[in-house]
């Protein structure tokens, strides 16, 4: 019941959010230079014509009706038309963002298996050694650009000692996609039972998931050691030590107590790679929501660009929602 | 440069006890280099960064070959003495361009880096000092506030990039973008440091005398919060080369001849692929130390004004300490 509430309480705040960030991509639509009626009839129509078109298209209505009208299109999910693709924008993220959903997830995943048990340590003993590897860690993953890292994992693992696939996209030519049931080749591969396709699609996500979990460690490994060495001066932990509790029994509840601000960072990092994976996607010609927005970006298709900046705030606004849930389980404290 | 300017350290709030703070802010420089000499970590950063600033400023002097201007019939030649880094698939020389790129990226860094941090760090310390003062202060206060929710909303390198495609691309777009998502993070910080320094009794006393607002943020909560927001700044100057890396590498940034790294590390793609390295290799690697720079020295500036770290002995203080005792 009581998280029910949270819930609706929470929800209720998204709100805003939600509208605001309708209004700055209404915003950024409004900024770009030039009349779009025109421009869409070309330069022989006619001045009705053109009068005719921006009727219908509401532009000669004041700014807030057109803000009304914009958010009215959004609440039916419609994002307008890509240009490149002739498809509506919404139908072409929806193909795509399982293909980035699969790559962020992934490359989580992995930066939480390292960051976490690596950060645990460097807490534990805060002039230890694993101290020492963790802090020369974060400067150097913080320092190195991704897409670079990317190219460098490229060169060594493709071009020099040929164990990796070649940075062609989610599956290698030869290899047929498994039928799509939840959109994640990996997981349709699974359901299919074709353990050909599987390995192949698997192959193909070692590099990109590589390059962002090695970088995107740094955040959660920070904020596990921080949160530790924190947890370190408290009297429970003191008690457990004084009782003589093994350093595993020990870890265990310093983990326990440290996770909600570790989740928080995680669902943060969420967000920010779900913005992030554009340049890796580019990269290993991933084809998902990122190389969309890059092609879109360059190509002018302004329709397709702010459906992607939409999808990311609202992917984000989701996770966050999410996040504050699994952290006021795990810590019913953080209510208010 | 973001280079920390230590003489804004000074007037701290001890600064009438040792009188003059012209002195007070002489002693400060002395004091913070020598900090620095004592921890090698955080010197490499200055003296990264210096390089790189240098080698923008004095590349056109040298006597190197022309950064946009193709050696025809020299394309992909690995390193050699003639060519230092090789050549790219274009044949220009990569040496000469990695030497060239700072003008081109610590110049987008630097300035959207400080127009962020004027206004963000204005807007915050505003937003801090007016939140609890009710009417319409408050409300602007909030207002300002949830702008900043709803621009931290996006994920940062989606906003900039989008913010790249509506502004048209170019060096302008890419520093107003680079800044608009950056101007949050100020906001928050100085808000912070204000709320931090607001509730101090100098500081309410001096309220209560009835300084004005200008007032208190000069002569009390600017010298306050100069030290973490100059971190702050360091940190993100390098965060900031590498998203106006990241745009130029997908081509929505600086255009192809133009010396910068990321749209060299982009022209290198292909053939890196094919094991010729080096157009790729090297533009990385000096954008890598140049971030690498800037954090160091955002990391000791943050470790000066703590003062456990501050005074924590090196081991060099330690063995001289040890070795004068035998």
């Amino acid at each position: 019941m009581r998280i029910l509430c949270y819930l609706l309480k929470r929800l209720a705040f998204s709100i805003p959010q939600i509208f605001g960030v309708a209004l700055v991509a209404f915003f950024l639509l409004k900024l770009i230079p030039g009349d779009p009626a025109p421009m869409m009839l070309g330069p022989l129509a006619t001045q009705e014509a053109v009068d005719k078109l921006r009727a219908e298209m509401g532009l000669d209505q004041p700014l807030p009706q057109q803000f009304i009208a914009y958010l009215d299109r959004l609440a039916h999910g419609d994002l307008g038309r890509s240009w490149q693709t002739t498809n509506p924008v919404l139908f072409d993220l929806w193909q795509r963002l399982p293909a980035t959903l699969e790559l962020v997830t992934l490359s989580l995943f992995m930066a939480i298996v390292i960051g976490l048990p690596l950060g645990m340590m460097a807490g534990r003993r805060p002039n230890g050694p694993m101290a020492r590897l963790a802090d020369s860690y974060c400067i150097a993953a913080g320092a190195i650009p991704d897409f670079w890292l990317a190219l460098v994992l490229i060169f060594v693992f493709y071009s020099i000692f040929k164990i990796a696939p070649p940075p062609i996209g989610r599956l290698d030519f030869a290899v047929f996609p498994p039928p799509s049931i939840t959109g994640s080749y990996v997981i349709d591969a699974l359901l299919e039972g074709n353990y050909h396709s599987f390995r192949a699609a698997l192959a193909q996500l070692i590099l990109p998931v590589s390059t962002l979990g090695i970088i995107y460690t740094v955040p959660i490994l920070t904020m596990t050691r921080t949160t530790v060495e924190r947890l370190n001066e408290t009297d429970f932990i003191r008690f457990a030590n004084a009782k003589g509790l093994s350093p595993a029994r020990v870890s265990r509840h310093a983990l326990r107590n440290a996770l909600p601000s570790v989740i928080t960072v995680i669902g943060m990092l969420f967000g920010t790679l779900v913005g992030s994976v554009v340049l890796v996607e580019v990269v290993f010609a991933w084809g998902g929501a990122g190389q969309y927005a890059v092609s879109a970006v360059l190509n002018a298709d302004i329709n397709a660009s702010l459906g992607f900046i939409l999808m990311a705030a609202i992917v984000s606004l989701i996770v966050n929602l999410v996040v504050d849930l699994v952290t006021l389980i795990l810590d019913p404290g953080t209510q208010n | 440069m973001s280079e920390t300017d230590p003489a804004a350290l000074g007037g701290q709030p001890f600064a009438n006890e040792t009188g003059g703070e012209q002195l007070l802010a002489t002693g400060v420089l002395k004091e913070f280099c020598g900090f620095l000499m004592n921890r090698p970590s955080y010197l490499v950063g200055y003296l990264i960064v210096a390089m790189a600033a240098l080698s923008g400023l004095v590349a056109p002097l040298l006597p190197l070959a022309s950064p946009v201007d193709a050696d025809a019939g020299a394309y992909l030649v690995p390193p050699s003495w003639a060519h230092p880094m090789g050549t790219d698939s274009a044949g220009l020389d990569v040496f000469s361009r990695v030497l060239f790129a700072p003008r081109v990226d610590l110049a987008i860094a630097l300035v959207s880096t400080c127009w962020a941090a004027c206004f963000g760090s204005v807007a915050g310390a505003f937003v801090g000092l007016w939140e609890e003062r009710g009417g319409i202060k408050s409300g602007a206060a909030t207002l300002i506030l949830r702008m900043a929710d709803v621009i931290q909303a996006f994920p940062v390198f989606a906003l900039a990039l989008v913010l790249v495609a509506v502004l048209g691309q170019g060096m302008t777009s890419i520093i107003i973008a680079i800044g608009i998502v950056n101007l949050p993070l100020y906001l928050r910080l100085m808000r912070g440091e204000v709320l931090r320094i607001r509730d101090q009794s100098y500081v309410e006393a001096a309220h209560i005398a009835g300084a004005g607002d200008i007032y208190l943020l000069t002569r009390h909560i600017v010298p306050n919060a100069a030290p973490p927001l100059l971190a702050q700044m360091s940190i993100n100057t390098g965060v900031a080369v590498l998203l106006a890396a990241g745009l130029s590498f997908i081509g929505a940034g600086v255009r192809a001849p133009t010396p910068e790294w990321g749209s060299m590390i982009a022209m290198g793609f292909q053939n890196v692929v094919t094991g010729q390295w080096w157009p790729s290799m090297f533009p990385g690697l000096a954008l890598a130390l140049t971030v690498f720079g800037l954090g160091r020295i955002g990391a000791s500036i943050l470790a000066w004004t703590n003062p456990r770290e501050r005074s924590r002995p090196t081991r060099r203080a330690w063995k001289a300490f040890t070795e004068g005792r035998n």
